[in-house]
């Protein structure tokens, strides 16, 4: 007996004994004697293979197959490696070369590599089979669409500046690139291609190219292959979103709007914005900003005015718009919202045109007509589709009022804007849901006639009121001589910057009147003289924030009011109160106190021993307290908070950050 | 059998004795009550496993009470949101099988607010991923090229939405 056959037997001992570390070094050794045994490198693969060595195995069972081609064992061995790393396809291909190459003779061994083809093929199949696959298109389609559905339109217009922007996946990009079908399918779905997002900065070089491969897809798309649950057809472009405006070169602004319009999508948008706010350019940028604005209501009121829905321009100057606000949502008679978001602090001006639309200002009557020889025609005002309007850093120097008979669907009425008179009648508007109401134009907003708040506040959720300074206490004062005028869904309250008196929060804030008003904003209000303290309604149930900061009447008795007052309060944000002292927070926090798991006392003064060590610590419901620029708090106070409020809940510092930043920061509260 | 219940027999002959309004919640069985009028037959539900038809069940139960859709707006203009409610999110936290057999179960049962519960979740998986990182959470073999990758991305060069930092990180992190 050779001594490689000597080897050989000892190692199918050790690998019968299972211990194939052992076998592999014999059959290594036996290897080195006789290099060109095909017997062995089998052996060998084995040992590897109950090793794991998948990799070391799959070279020796690949040497099997070179040293012996005409047998079955080499492929076997190797296609049961490669199936167990995953490589169906490498396995498939090295057992078909089996079966071409294993004489027929080999009956068994061929039977053995078909039994073989067949477990690699079933579990290909097992592995491959995406949970996917099993779901009807349609259902595919509509996830797909709800997965790449682009934000809200009112991501793109909102005022706080600068915006960030977060890192952001194109999920649809992403979703193409997965595989195969899924590349295809997308490209095919009209339906997912509703929504052209261009800016200015991300799209500098490809705008065009953007703009034609979108606009393939979503009018040529075969639509037969997915048929949309809509019964309404999805092809065209049905969102246009162009932020960073003003970096786009005017004339690829030109020929982006004429590529929509010569690939028919014009005719089915519904929701465009037009933002000038992110980019690299701002302020130079104004008469670009004008231009370009024009030209897309322009564009607008060419091709869509049957099916416009939403329109949004967003800017950070002010806006002095020439046009009738009635005016925009009669020319489009499907548009329920327009935003104009602007910035009233800014020192430039954005004159937006409409050139189409009748002008606010109302041309000089010829001198020769005589008023007594023909009466003004009766004055018919026609019916919009308006339901939200925002007007933000808009100025209205129009003489053209908006008339309440031409709003009967508002509900959402936002407007921070100077000329209260244009838009005063749709403070009556029936039934908002939303007001916000910061309008300035002195001489206006006093001597105008009250509102008709009975009808537009009964179903209101969220109030604000401010701009000029006596608009918010007359309009107050008005809701409490209705009886006083019940808020049975307000919820949230915003008054800061008014001019208040303890009656307006008494009688209209208190929880028999406003049984659901979870926040109120009294930040950097006032109190009329002579009297000098304003009280707090004594319950406000549901209360959960509250904000006094930056207002003189706030002192250790309005803290302890609270309290009394306030039982669910979470956030109390109180920056720049300088009079108030350390021991009224001290007690608002420890009443907050969660009762004691062990059934130790339930809050009040026990609970506030909570410094015993080997315990979780308890923290107060009183989650987030806003304390900067509270002087009077002492050191000790501030300790003591942070270790009773949640961690990070506690902001605490000597100076006010408003005090420091400048005037525009004051906003910040 | 009480007028208010109904028998429903799934794929693995398993019985469940249903109150009528929330069996009335799947538009087929609704239906087919309709068509069936009142009949102590179990209606066979060939397509829905036991185990499937129990969680399908409870979500029923919990919205039996909710009001029909007013005038369904199937017209896709709305909006459509990723939000799902506390109670559905918490009730879809389950594996990824039965997530599918839910999916599949409320389209057969015609259940268009459970159908979109599941769809929304299925959404909310994929958005904001890599397609490495789809493929690897549906299981999915990437059965292009690298050539045809590289032509893709190439060819939608235009659609990476690349993020610029417009303004010193620091003014952007007041609010």
């Amino acid at each position: 007996m050779s001594a490689a056959a000597a080897l050989y037997a000892s190692g199918v001992t050790a690998f019968r004994a299972t211990s194939f570390e052992t076998a592999a070094e014999i059959f290594s050794e036996a290897i080195l004697l006789t290099p060109k045994s095909a017997k062995l490198y089998d052996a060998r693969a084995g040992a590897y293979e109950k090793l794991g060595r998948l990799q070391d195995g799959l070279i020796d069972a690949r040497e099997v197959v070179r040293l012996s081609p005409h047998s079955h064992k080499g492929y076997l061995r190797a296609a049961r490696m490669l199936k167990a790393a995953g490589k169906f396809a490498n396995a498939e291909k090295l057992l078909l070369q089996g079966l071409d190459r294993v004489p027929e003779i080999d009956a068994k061994g061929r039977a053995d590599l078909v039994t073989e083809l067949e477990a690699v093929r079933a579990a290909r199949l097992k592995a491959e089979h995406s949970p996917l696959s099993q779901l009807p298109l349609e259902i595919f389609v509509e996830i797909i669409a709800l997965a790449t559905e682009a934000p809200p339109i009112s991501r793109y217009t909102h005022i706080e500046l600068p915006r960030v922007k977060p890192p952001r996946v194109n999920t649809l990009f992403s979703a193409m690139r997965v595989c195969r079908t899924w590349y295809q399918l997308i490209r095919a779905t009209p339906q997912l291609w509703t929504t052209l997002c261009i800016d200015g900065v991300i799209n500098q070089k490809n705008v065009e190219r953007k703009v034609t491969f979108y606009l393939e897809r979503a009018s040529s798309g075969r639509a037969g292959l997915v048929k949309p649950r809509a019964t309404v057809p999805s092809r065209g472009l049905k969102r246009l979103v162009i932020t960073a405006a003003q970096d786009i070169p005017p004339p690829t602004f030109a020929a982006l709007l004429a590529a929509i319009a010569a690939a028919g999508s014009a005719a089915t948008l519904r929701e465009v914005v037009l933002s000038f706010v992110d980019g690299s350019r701002t302020t130079v940028s104004v008469d670009n900003e004008m231009l370009r604005a024009t030209e897309l209501l322009v564009f607008l009121h060419t091709h869509c005015r049957e099916t416009l829905d939403v329109l949004g321009v967003c800017t950070q100057s002010r806006i002095y718009p020439d046009f009738d606000l009635t005016c925009v949502y009669t020319s489009f008679p499907r548009l329920t919202s327009l935003s104009l978001w602007g910035a009233t602090s800014s020192s430039s001006v954005l004159g937006l045109r409409a050139p189409f639309l009748r002008s606010g200002i109302a041309p000089l009557p010829p001198l020769s007509a005589d008023p007594a020889d023909s009466p003004p025609p009766p004055v018919v005002h026609p019916r919009t589709n308006a339901r939200h309007l925002r007007a933000n850093g808009v100025v209205f120097i129009a003489d053209s009022d908006c008339h309440l008979e031409s709003f009967p669907h508002l509900v959402d009425l936002d407007l921070d804007i100077i000329g209260a008179r244009v838009v005063w009648q749709l403070l009556s508007a029936p039934n908002l849901r939303r007001c916000n109401a910061s309008i300035y134009g002195e001489g206006h907003v006093t001597a105008l006639p009250m509102p008709d708040l009975a009808q537009a506040w009964a179903r209101l959720e969220h109030l604000r009121l401010g701009g000029a300074k006596r608009f918010a206490p007359r309009l107050l004062d008005e809701a409490i001589k209705l009886g006083p005028l019940p808020f049975s869904h307000l919820t949230h309250v915003d008054l800061s910057f008014a001019s208040l008196s303890s009656r307006h929060l008494t009688a209209l804030f208190d929880s028999t009147n406003a049984p659901h008003l979870e926040t109120l904003n009294l930040a950097s209000t006032m109190v009329a003289p002579p009297v000098t303290a304003l009280v707090l309604p004594a319950r406000m149930d549901a209360l959960s924030a509250l904000n006094v900061s930056h207002t003189m009447w706030v002192t250790d008795a309005t803290i302890r009011a609270v309290r009394e007052c306030a039982p669910r309060l979470e956030r109390l944000e109180a920056r720049g109160c300088a009079f108030i002292t350390g021991r009224p927070v001290l007690e608002l926090v420890r009443q907050r106190m969660p009762p004691a798991s062990d059934g130790e006392g339930t809050g009040g003064g026990e609970a506030a021993t909570g410094g015993k060590k080997g315990k979780a610590p308890r923290f107060s419901l009183l989650t987030d307290l806003a304390l900067e620029g509270c002087t009077k708090i002492e050191p000790a106070a501030v300790e003591w908070l942070k270790k009773h409020v949640r961690p990070g809940g506690v902001r605490f510092q000597f100076v006010d950050p408003a005090e420091r930043r400048g005037r525009s920061s004051q906003w910040a509260y | 059998m009480s007028a208010n219940k109904v028998k429903l027999s799934t794929s693995d002959q398993e019985e469940f004795d249903v109150e009528r309004d929330v069996a009335n919640r799947s538009v087929l069985i609704k239906n087919m009550l309709e068509d069936l009028g009142d009949s102590d037959q179990a209606i066979p539900l060939p397509n829905v496993s036991a185990n499937v038809l129990k969680k399908v069940l409870e979500w029923c139960e919990h919205h039996k009470k909710d009001p029909e859709p007013i005038a369904e707006d199937l017209d896709d203009n709305r909006r459509k949101t990723t939000e799902i409610s506390d109670w559905d999110a918490k009730f879809i936290q389950v594996d990824q099988e039965m997530l599918f057999e839910i999916i599949l179960a409320a389209n057969y049962l015609d259940i268009k607010p459970l159908l979109d519960v599941g769809c929304k979740t299925v959404a909310n998986m994929i958005k904001g991923k890599q397609p490495e990182e789809i493929r690897k959470l549906f299981n999915i073999v990437n059965d292009f090229t690298p050539e045809e990758e590289a032509q893709i991305k190439k060819e939608n060069e235009w659609a990476e939405d690349r993020v610029r930092l417009l303004v010193p990180p620091s003014c952007t992190a007041t609010r």
